[in-house]
Order: structure tokens, then sequence, then C-alpha cells
């Protein structure tokens, strides 16, 4: 893990300029309640490192400590390295494809031509997938490896706000063209973000753009335009969006770019929010941007995202304020949110059910292993969470609508993949194929029940065919730690891997679990650190059991 | 033997106890009392994304249909005639059959007063039978479950197979079990170890419950059904062969948990992809012919196995589509729409009147014939015997979709 060369650089870049706005905005949220000031310690810094970030290691949160709030706030803004950008391969469209086969198919005759038609769909849509797919962990090895934390945490809230879809896009390039919008500008300015995804390719195919014509608009872009990107339910009327539908008449894509098809326009008069004139596309948005509550939707839905709660209303007015008064820029906003101290606060640390993506990325960063990233955006498909793939346009509910039986256990089966105490045998089909064996299910079902294996499964079994196994000692680290008894272990490895403090309960109940596989073992109870890999497997058990409570779910 | 060994040993065991003589009592009968045979099962069936609703009942003696439909209308000749007036769209073949054979009811023209045209205002609205939606509180189901249940905790109740968990089965007494696959619903590797975590519940603050809190029950409902439910399934050998599309897999599973009277109550499951604002015809007549085949394939495969008789498919969108074909080939969201009651117990045929396609609303929309909610009335009332008013708040006139209770 690259963790201690990073934190290297934080510390060099974390020069103490602050910007003065920032300072005279902490001291007015301040002046709002005066003495609630607050210590940044150990459980702020890894609080904002999981919520800025991706979470990390405790050496990593022993750095922001040291820089301090205002030191380590202002290292998020600022990437620890600079990326490539990922290399589109493909990025040509199906009918470039075909156009450039025209010659040779002149020559076949229609039946032949169908099967070549066909042949060549099968082909560009497979590449096209792989392609989608590997751009997927692209962006999860970015969130891995830490190199601008912020900036990807930041650009997936982007998209779930502008959610657009891969399976009803069906074109990679335009997914990645969208991607690139939304991370370039990820700490930028809201406007430009909105001024931009209403003339993104990508969007403007996920929402039917290419059908809003003149004398039949199509009002899907225009609802989802006010109600989910920014207004919100409720703050405007079926009539504005019969207006805002017709003000982007002719605002469509073609060949990857956008295109104003001027002859589907609609150039009539329209009224949209009491605004009455011939409004095209560029004066809807701009009328949007200059409600005052289009800062506040912004403003709850970066609370919501962040925090983890429904933000109340006067912080949802006081955030909203901060952002009109940026003229939208977020940075100012985030900073604000960083350094107050209801961010801070009890029922905000810890108290957040991380989402499958932060769940992987973040117990993979705090275990300091470095998995495939296929294994995370497989994984985190398997938990709800398809990176480019929202399971509508709302984006995805998050919070509680993360967890049910069915994720809760699978959440545990992918800790135990990332801390190597399971693998493709355990993990899914081969045992649960046997389960069905054991039930006296006829031998056919089994067989075509494990054919069915999914392409998670496939995978775990792919990375142990090429030996990838978690490169990690926790038994030392436990050492290092300085504990030596059962409890201490517990406590260490707890301290390291959970957000959340463990209920008593199930403190007790690991405790007894290493007590006694322990001694069924007759491992000695002060040999941690020992290369004794007898007690290195438990410890990886521990983990992985740890990591299956209630508590590993939190952040 | 300590504590966390024997239970482990407990769990590998229940294997053995479910094949022998308790294995319809089911390992947790003892917590929420006896788990009757043949208590009703209702399987809600959701068409996310706004079903046409006039191109599924379809009204094809209506020339206003026709008039405002010229791309994507159904031609009168194919459609599957019910009373001379409307009928069913062309993939529904088995529908049909199930219609003439008393076992489809469809009540036309469902919806609710102003109605909302977002899809997830819209689907909350029929979630929780509330126009506020979410912020009424519970779904209708998670009503229905605290009226049915009260304290009595058993997960097996609520199942949603498929990925996400709909609204109306929420409430916090009785989450709704949630399953995709169900081989894989198990902790791999470690369940013996996590056997031994009893996540009981915390001291209540009277707050809201905490997120810690809710993460344990989940546990201790995973935990209590996870054996039972895979071996539910595992055991099943459908009667009939289940198409390969989606819906008709998790229909496949329900009728395993029917089967197996774990004390299963409410199903649901979902199909998906019906918010066709271009391209529709060939687009809805994909999801209709997988609708038609999976529905074809649970009924029979029910029916083969004597299961039918306990279960009733209710079929709903959040809205049906605007009368107006729009310029793709397609339709924008309107209002209302048809639902589907479907089983051996259900009184079939046309209910309520279809909506006019001239005398419409403001928006151009058709303005509902029949509440929804007097189809959850009856389903509450009629099939579960319980008082709608306990659920949805409110009075609503039941229907004759179902007999009533003291005939049955």
């Amino acid at each position: 893990m690259n963790h201690l060369h990073s934190l290297a650089a934080l510390v060099l870049l974390a020069a103490p300029t602050i910007l003065p706005a920032t300072r005279d905005e902490r001291a007015a949220a301040r002046s709002v309640a005066p003495g609630d000031t607050f210590e940044f310690g150990p459980r702020e810094a890894e609080h904002l490192l999981s919520r800025a970030g991706f979470g990390g290691r405790t050496l990593e949160v022993e750095e922001l400590v040291r820089l301090g709030l205002d030191g380590a706030v202002a290292s998020f803004f600022r990437p620890q390295r600079v990326v490539d950008p990922f290399f589109v391969e493909h990025d040509t469209t199906f009918s470039e494809v075909r156009r450039r086969n025209t010659d040779e198919m002149a020559e076949m005759d229609s039946e032949q031509r169908r099967d070549e038609i066909r042949r060549m769909r099968n082909d560009y849509r497979r590449t096209d997938r792989r392609q989608m797919a590997d751009y997927a962990d692209w962006w999860v090895e970015r969130m891995l490896d830490g190199d601008d934390p912020l900036r990807d945490r930041m650009t997936l809230f982007w998209a779930g706000l502008f959610t657009s879809s891969y399976q009803e896009v069906k074109s990679s390039i335009a997914m990645i063209e969208q991607h690139r919008l939304l991370r370039d500008g990820a700490l930028g300015s809201y406007a430009d973000l909105l001024r931009g995804i209403a003339r993104d390719p990508a969007m403007l195919e996920y929402l039917d753009a290419a059908s809003n014509k003149k004398v039949s608009p199509n009002e899907n872009f225009a609802r989802e335009l006010l109600e989910l990107f920014s207004l919100g339910e409720g703050h405007y009327a079926e009539a504005d969006i019969v207006a805002a539908a017709r003000a982007f008449t002719g605002w469509t894509d073609r060949n990857g770019e956008f295109r104003f098809a001027r002859g589907q326009h609609d150039r009539g008069e329209k009224t949209f929010m009491g605004v009455t004139g011939k409004l095209d596309g560029s004066d809807v948005i701009e009328i949007i941007l200059d409600q005052p509550r289009c800062a506040d939707y912004v403003a709850l839905r970066l609370l919501r995202w962040f925090e983890g709660r429904e933000p109340s209303a006067e912080r949802v007015a006081e955030y909203g304020k901060c952002l009109r008064e940026a003229d939208y820029e977020v940075r100012p906003l985030l900073e604000k949110l960083f350094t107050d101290p209801r961010f801070y606060a009890d029922d905000v640390v810890g108290q957040r059910i991380a989402g499958p993506i932060d769940f992987l990325v973040g117990h993979a960063r705090r275990l300091g292993v470095e998995p495939p990233a296929r294994l995370l955006t497989l994984g985190s498909t398997t938990l709800g969470q398809t990176l480019f793939g929202p399971p509508s346009v709302k984006g995805w509910d998050g919070d509680r609508a993360w967890i049910n039986t069915t994720t809760f256990m699978q959440r545990g089966n992918l800790a135990g993949v990332l801390v190597g105490t399971i693998g493709s045998r355990e993990f899914m089909s081969e045992a649960a194929t046997a389960a069905m064996e054991d039930a006296g299910a006829p031998p056919e079902m089994v067989e075509q029940r494990r054919k069915r294996r999914d392409e998670l499964t496939r995978f775990v079994g792919q990375i142990e065919d090429v030996g990838w196994r978690p490169s990690i000692n926790l038994s030392a680290r436990a050492a290092r730690a300085g504990a030596s008894s059962d409890a201490e272990v517990v406590d260490a490895l707890a301290q390291d891997l959970l957000a959340v403090p463990l209920a008593p309960d199930s403190r007790d109940e690991l405790v007894a679990f290493l007590r006694e596989e322990r001694t069924a073992k007759s491992l000695p109870e002060d040999a941690w650190g020992t290369s004794d890999s007898d007690l290195e497997a438990l410890a990886r058990r521990l983990a992985h059991l740890m990591l299956s409570l209630p508590e590993a779910q939190l952040q | 033997m300590d504590r966390r060994r024997f239970l482990g040993a407990a769990l590998g065991a229940g294997a053995f106890t479910l094949t022998g003589s308790f294995a319809h009592a089911g390992v947790l009968g003892y917590l929420g009392g006896r788990r009757d045979e043949d208590q009703p099962i209702l399987v809600l069936l959701e068409l996310g994304g706004g079903n046409d609703g006039l191109n599924t009942v379809v009204p094809h003696a209506d020339d206003a249909y026709h008039a405002a439909r010229k791309r994507i209308a159904h031609p009168a000749s194919k459609v599957l005639d019910l009373d001379g007036h409307v009928g069913l769209a062309p993939q529904f073949v088995n529908l049909r059959r199930e219609f003439g054979e008393g076992r489809l009811a469809v009540v036309q023209g469902a919806g609710y007063p102003e109605p909302n045209r977002s899809h997830f205002k819209s689907m909350e609205v029929w979630h929780t039978g509330h126009a506020e939606g979410r912020d009424s509180g519970p779904g209708w189901i998670g009503n229905l479950a605290n009226a049915m249940w009260d304290d009595d905790v058993d997960p097996n109740r609520l199942v949603h197979v498929g990925s996400e968990v709909p609204y109306s089965l929420q409430s916090r007494r009785h989450p709704a079990l949630n399953l995709k696959t169900p081989e894989n619903y198990r902790w791999a590797g470690n369940e013996q170890d996590v056997a031994a975590f009893e996540p009981e519940p915390m001291a209540d603050t009277g707050e809201v419950a905490s997120q810690l809190e809710f993460l344990r029950g989940v546990m201790r409902d995973a935990k209590a059904s996870s054996l039972e439910v895979r071996q539910a399934v595992a055991r099943y050998r459908p009667s009939v062969e289940y198409p390969s599309a989606s819906i008709a897999q998790s229909l496949a599973v329900c009728a395993a948990l029917v089967d197996s009277r774990i004390g299963c109550r409410v199903l649901s499951v979902q199909q998906r992809s019906y918010d066709t604002h271009s391209n529709q015809v060939a687009r809805q007549a994909t999801l209709h012919e997988e609708l038609d085949g999976a529905l074809d394939a649970f009924v029979r495969d029910l029916r083969a196995k004597g299961n039918d008789g306990p279960v009733v498919v209710l079929a709903y969108s959040e809205f049906g589509r605007r009368v107006q074909e729009n310029g793709s080939q397609g339709t924008d969201h309107g209002t209302a729409g048809p639902m589907f009651l479907l089983g051996s117990s259900v009184q079939g045929g046309l209910h309520g009147r279809h909506p006019s396609l001239t005398d419409l609303d403001e928006r151009g929309d058709m303005v509902f014939s029949t509440d929804f909610r007097c189809v959850y009335a009856t389903v509450i009332e009629r099939w579960f015997g319980v008082d709608p008013r306990a659920v949805l708040g409110d009075r609503f006139t039941t229907l004759d979709l179902l007999p009533k209770r003291t005939s049955r």
C-alpha cells in the first residue's frame, strides 16, 4: 500500500496557508454558537477521513491529527499524486463500426449481411461492456489509492445526483465522458455542472432528449431536472415541467456530441417559474439557478450525503446561503461543513450506514489490503451498488435501504474474501450447492445451480488462480499495538478496523471466540507478533467475524 | 461443550431437524406460535416504471384510443377481447385463459385523487396508501403486519424476492426478509462463528432506533431465517418449468416458499423497465410476454401442488401513461391504470369501469374510476380478515374481487 508515501506527501503539501475566506466563514459559523469549539483528535480525524475520503489506517488518522483541523481539511483539497486519465481504447459508435465495414458487406447476400451485422453488434457490445467495467475498476482504484479522495467522494455524490445508467445509455465512451465532466468539476461549481449535464450526451440519451421535439415534447428530462437535479419535488408546478420540456426541445446529441436541432425547437412563448418569454434550455437553467430553493436543495443533498442523516431546516438554510453566496462553488460549503462542530457531533460520527463502495473500499483501506479493483466493483454490485448503473434516475436510496438480511450476510462474506479467510469454494456456490445436496435436491438441479455461478463467484475463483492473497499480518499489528491478552487483541483490531466501539456483548463474544479457538488449537496467549501461521489465521478469522457484525456497517 | 460450540452444532443439525417431522412447523415455529398450513398468502407484483395501462387492458372498441395512438395502438383484431369493449394486450394469452376460467380479476382505471406523475412520489403513494407517501409512516403491508401480529415477530412473514425491498413492506417491528439468490442466503465460511452472536435488542431509549440497533435487528433476522429459507428452496421441485426471465425465477422462489410453509404471508416481486417513453410497442411486448409466461408457470405450479388455494397475486404499477402517444413512439407519465388479482380464490371478471379517453383532466390524462385503496381494503378485509381502517387509516369501499370472509 502506498499510504506511507501519500502520507509523507500529505505532510509536505499541507502548507499552513488557509484561504482567508475560509477562516472568516468558520469564525462566522462559530460566532453563531460561541464556545461551541471542539478538539480535533483521533475520533474527529477518523471521521473526516471516512466521510471526506474513504477511510484509512490508524497511521493516517494520526497524521491528520498532527496537521490539526485546518491543515487536515486543506489536505483534502490537494491531490496526493497526479494520475493519468483512463486510456480510452474504444471510442467509436456502432454505426461507425458498421460504416467501416460497408465495402465488405456489399458482397454479401441479405442473409449473410444480417448475420454479419448481428455478429458485429455482439462484438461491439462485448468490447463496450468490457471498457465500461475497466473504467469502473479504474475509478475504484483511485478510491483505493487515495490519490484525491475528496474528489472521488464528491464524484460519487454527483454521480448519484446527476444519474445516468450504462444500461440505458449503452455507450461506455458517453458514460466515461460524463464521468470526466463530474470528476473534473467535482470540487468546482454546481452551476457549471448543471449547465454541463444539460448538454451531456449520456444524460441526453438517458432521459430521452432525442425524442423531445416541438410537435410532441418528451417531458422526461424536464421533470428529472426539476425534481431530482435542482429543486426537489414540491418546489415547482406541473405547468413548469411542460414549459421546461418545450424549452429543451431540440436539445439532443449526435455521435457523442451535443447538438441543437433547430428545426425541432419550440420557439414559442413559455412561462417557466413565473418568467415569460421565448425561453430555451439555457434560459430555463439560469432561471432555476436564480431560485433560492436551488442552493437549498443542493445543500440538503450534500448535508445528507456527508452526514448520513436528514438535516434540520435551519441547517439547510444556513448551508444553502453559503452555497448561494459562493455562487454555487462547493468548496466553501465543504470547508464550512468539515470545520462545523455539528459535523463531529455524536449523532453523526459513526452513525452512517456505509454504502457498498464505502464498505468495501473503506475496509480494504483500513485493513491495508490491495485487492484487485474488480473484486470491489463486482462485490459492490452484489451488495446493491453498481457503479454507472444506479437503479433509477433517483440514484441510490442509501442509508438503511442498503441493508437487508441478504446484503448483511453478503457483506460479511466479502469481508472474508478481503482478509483471505474464505475463497470461491466457501464463498458461494460450492458450499451452497453442497447444502442443496444435503437437503436432498436432485443432482441435475444442483448441477444447474452450479453452472449459474455469478460473475463475482467466478472472479473470486480467478483471483485465486492468479494467486492473489491479502498481504497483511494482523497478528503483528495487534502485537505492535501492545496487545497480548485475548481481550487486548480484540480491542486492538476493533480500534483499527471499526469506526464505532463494539457493543459490550459483541466484544465479549469476540473475546470468547478468540479464547476458545486459541485453546482448542493449543496456541499460547502471548505469542502475537511471532510469525506463527496458526495465530495469523486465527487473527484473520477474528477480523472476518468482526467485519460480519453490525458495528462494521457503520462509519 | 461451551455455548459457542453448542450453538454451532445445533445449527449444523438444523438440516436433519427440517427433514424430519418438524419440517412443516419450521424451526422458528415456537417464536410466533403455530404456523398454520393454509394461512392466506399475498403475492405483491410490482410493475415498476409506470406500465402503460391503455396498452395492457386495451379499450379496442373506443375510436378515441386508436385516434390518440396512431403509431402505438394495438390493432383491435390482435387484442384478446374480454367484454367487447376492452381486451388484454396480445401477449397475455395465458392470462386471458385464467380470465376465461374466472381466476383473474381486472380492476379498470385504478388511481387516486390529485395524481402525482413522479415515479418516486407516486410509488410512495401506492406503497403507503397515503397521499403524503413515506411521511405518513410505514408501508401498507408494514401497517398490516403491525395490525396482524403486533409485537409477535417472525422474520419469515414478509419476504421480498429481488434486490430492493419496496417501501410497502417497511415497518419498524416487522422488517421484510430479502433474498435474491436463495442458496447464497448465508454466511460463508463462518456461519458457526456468527451463530454464537445473539444481538439482543438493546435498552430502549424511546427515541428512533439507533443505526446500531437497526443493524442488530437485521442480523437477528438473518440468523433466524437463513437456514430455513435455504432449505425451503433447495428442497422444492417445481412441477412446471419456469421461464428464464428474472420475474419468472422470482416467482419460482415464491412457489417454493409457499410450499415449504415456513410462515411466509406476504411475498413481493418486481418486474421493472416499464418506463416506455420511446419505442414502446416492442419494449412493452417483451415485458408483457415475460409477465404472462411467469404468471402462467406460477399458477400452474401452485395448482399442480395443491398450493393455489391460499395464494392471491396482486399486480399494480405506480401510474398509467398519457392517453396521447408522444413523438418517439412511446408515452409519457400519466395517471390511472389497471390492477390485477389472480388466483383460484379470486372472483374473476372485469371490475370497475374504464375511464373515459376523451373526458380528461387538465393535463390530458384519464381520471381514475376506482381508488386503488379500495382494492387494498378488499385484500386487507376479505383476505387477511383485518379492519382496513386499522391499516389505511380511512374507510374505503371493498370490492367483490374476493369472497366475503364468512363464506370462506
